[in-house]
């Protein structure tokens, strides 16, 4: 319980700090379609430097912008999770649930963040590379059916505990 | 569920209380009023064989099998 109230705590703190990026999000999308000085320039992306700023860098910026607001959705569905937890709601419905959202989220956003920077390098820099290691896409790809296998996995000891106790 | 727990039906017969087979066969009439309304999903053979003691039936006169329409 030491470790859950641990990682509550880490999270919470987490998305405390995101917070105040949201607004500043929400703020800044519309902002760029409006103006063609751009305050953070240059600036990157799935670490690509990008350094024009036209209607179609604007679009990827946007599409970026609103897969980090996904993320930032997924930690506070996470909080919930670990909420339930904490309360011992282990296999209930709600963690199901959150599980599943948070898996579909996160391959989601992974396609935001990796199909504009791969975009972005066919457009504007006329190549294609292939990355090894670590790359944010592939991690954000697995880690989002990391959560929707753990989703299927709670639901099927959610099923055994019912059956369990329903055995007399 | 085809299985149908005739329970009620040989405790009337036995002219016996829920309450009174749940103390015999030690389990809590909250548990003994699921199988009573076929909300188990399984009876265990130790519980099966102390309502057959209790009861002096066999397990065929507590359970039936009824295919569902």
């Amino acid at each position: 319980m030491r470790k859950l109230i641990i990682l509550k705590s880490i999270v919470d703190l987490f998305w405390i700090l995101s917070l105040p990026i949201i607004p500043l999000i929400l703020v800044f999308i519309p902002y760029s379609f409006i103006t063609d000085d751009f305050i953070f320039s240059p600036f990157k992306i799935n670490g690509i430097e990008i350094e024009t700023f036209d209607l179609g860098t604007k679009i990827i910026l946007a599409v970026v912008m609103l897969s980090y607001l996904l993320l930032v959705y997924c930690v506070y569905l996470f909080r919930k999770i670990l909420g339930c937890f904490l309360r011992v709601k282990i296999f209930d419905e709600e963690v199901v649930d959150n599980f599943n959202k948070i898996g579909n989220l996160l391959v989601l956003s992974s396609f935001l963040i990796g199909v504009p920077s791969l975009l972005y390098r066919i457009y504007y820099m006329e190549k294609i590379s292939l990355e090894l290691g670590f790359s944010t896409f592939f991690l954000l790809i697995c880690l989002g059916f990391f959560f929707k296998i753990l989703s299927e996995i709670f639901k099927i000891s959610r099923n055994m505990k019912e059956e369990n106790e329903l055995t007399i | 569920m085809p299985i149908i727990v005739n329970l009620d039906v040989m405790l009337a017969t036995r002219k016996m209380r829920s309450k009174d087979l749940a103390e015999k066969i030690g389990i809590t009439t909250a548990n003994l009023s699921i199988l009573k309304s076929g909300k188990a999903k399984a009876i265990r053979f130790s519980t099966l064989e102390a309502i057959c003691e209790a009861l002096d039936c066999q397990p065929s006169d507590i359970l039936e099998f009824s295919p569902e329409i």
